[in-house]
């Protein structure tokens, strides 16, 4: 008798928090994601040229610059419930102004989104929540 | 020499037992572990076991982590074994436990004969029938729809068959002494023959329940909307990565049968008559 009531007990208890996580799931998860800033990727060099098709302008945040070469992270666009993936992309930083890199890559395109600001540390492959886009 | 035996009896019942429960021990050992520590176990181009390891290097609640927290999906399709299995199994222990009364005590023309075409039904395998209920289920408009695996499953035969044997210990003295008291046939099935195969109610569930859980053709055929699947399709696309995940899910997945059991374990062991009647 003490064996069922106890089972009874586990299992409402058990159903009733999994009902939780499942309601709040969504919430809980962009919760516990990294949220980022993205701002989008400038197709064209500093003085305004579109000629290569290689070269884009990224805000220098979103550089981590080693030399003349640099790495960013990018947000590949929209997943489910505003999250995103983030991918790796190896820049070669060809010049600067107050706002801007001007890196090229023949990976990367102006559909992509650099990630300028996260409230975590993040890797190639991570989901991520965007919170705002510059 | 007496001793000996009763030795070597528990050490074989040691072996099996263990036997049957290294599946249990090795998943929960590796939802325990770090999806680095679990996927290295296998060898995915081989399809084979690298090595077992049931202690882990570092103890790890991440996989639970994930499921609970982080990975929705699997949760969602918990949620859809639930909406699947549960009322499929409120309806055929309804429509077994009525009809196998029907069949057990009752008496009416061509009773046999109707039983025997069940029990034609019973030895049919689900895949022998699929086409034809897929036809139908069409026809009823219920595909993506879940009643499609619910409506099936709750006029099985198999319970019907099992809940009739039960019934059919119940002394017919028994029905006659209350029909002549003047008890209707449904006041009868309700106060002497539900009391009395309670056990073979617990079973019925428990193998109901198992056999609707664990379902996997049934959604694949019927159901084109993927958000519909049950967990144990989920678990079986979940992708090398994300590996370690089937091990938490797997007991997730295991406790409502788990409950089940220990809920009905005294009643389960004796099928064939109630527990308060031994």
């Amino acid at each position: 008798m003490k064996l069922k009531k106890i089972t009874i007990i586990f299992g409402i208890i058990f159903f009733l928090i999994l009902g939780l996580l499942t309601y709040f799931s969504n919430t809980i998860d962009h919760m516990l994601l990294p949220q980022v800033k993205v701002s989008q990727i400038i197709f064209g060099d500093l003085q305004g040229f579109t000629s290569n098709d290689n070269v884009f302008l990224i805000p220098k945040s979103a550089v981590i610059q080693t030399g003349d070469t640099g790495t960013i992270f990018v947000a590949d666009g929209y997943g489910e419930f505003e999250t995103t993936t983030v991918s790796e992309y190896g820049v070669t930083i060809q010049g600067s102004n107050e706002f801007y890199f001007q890196v090229e890559n023949n990976e990367i395109s102006s559909s992509m989104q650099a990630i300028y600001s996260t409230s975590k540390e993040i890797k190639a492959g991570d989901r991520v929540f965007i919170v705002e886009e510059g | 020499m007496k001793k000996l035996k009763l030795y070597l009896k528990y050490i074989l019942l040691i072996a099996v037992t263990t036997i049957f429960l290294f599946p249990l021990i090795y998943m929960l050992a590796c939802s325990v572990m770090s999806v680095n520590e679990s996927t290295n176990m296998l060898d995915f181009t081989l399809e084979d076991f690298k090595s077992i390891k049931l202690i882990p290097d570092n103890f790890t609640l991440d996989q639970y982590y994930q499921v609970f927290f982080r990975r929705p999906e699997y949760l969602l399709q918990f949620w859809n074994s639930v909406i699947i299995t549960f009322p499929t199994v409120i309806g055929q222990v309804l429509v077994s436990s009525l009809a196998a009364f029907a069949f057990g005590k009752l008496k009416f023309p061509f009773r046999d004969q109707l039983f025997f075409v069940y029990i034609v039904l019973l030895i049919l395998p689900l895949q022998v029938t699929l086409v034809p209920n897929y036809m139908i289920i069409e026809k009823l408009n219920l595909l993506n729809n879940f009643l499609s695996i619910i409506l099936p499953g709750t006029f099985s035969a198999f319970g019907i068959c099992l809940l009739r044997q039960s019934i059919k210990y119940i002394s017919a003295a028994s029905i006659e002494a209350a029909r002549i008291d003047g008890a209707s046939y449904f006041r009868i099935f309700t106060k002497i023959i539900l009391p009395q195969i309670k056990g073979g109610l617990l079973t019925l569930i428990l193998l109901t329940f198992i056999d609707n859980w664990n379902v996997v053709e049934q959604p694949l055929i019927y159901f084109d909307n993927t958000a519909m699947y049950p967990l144990t399709i989920g678990l079986s696309n979940v992708k090398g990565f994300d590996l370690g995940i089937i091990f938490a899910c797997g007991v997730m997945f295991m406790i409502p049968p788990l409950l089940i059991y220990l809920y009905g374990e005294k009643d389960i062991k004796s099928p064939f008559t109630s527990s308060d009647t031994l």
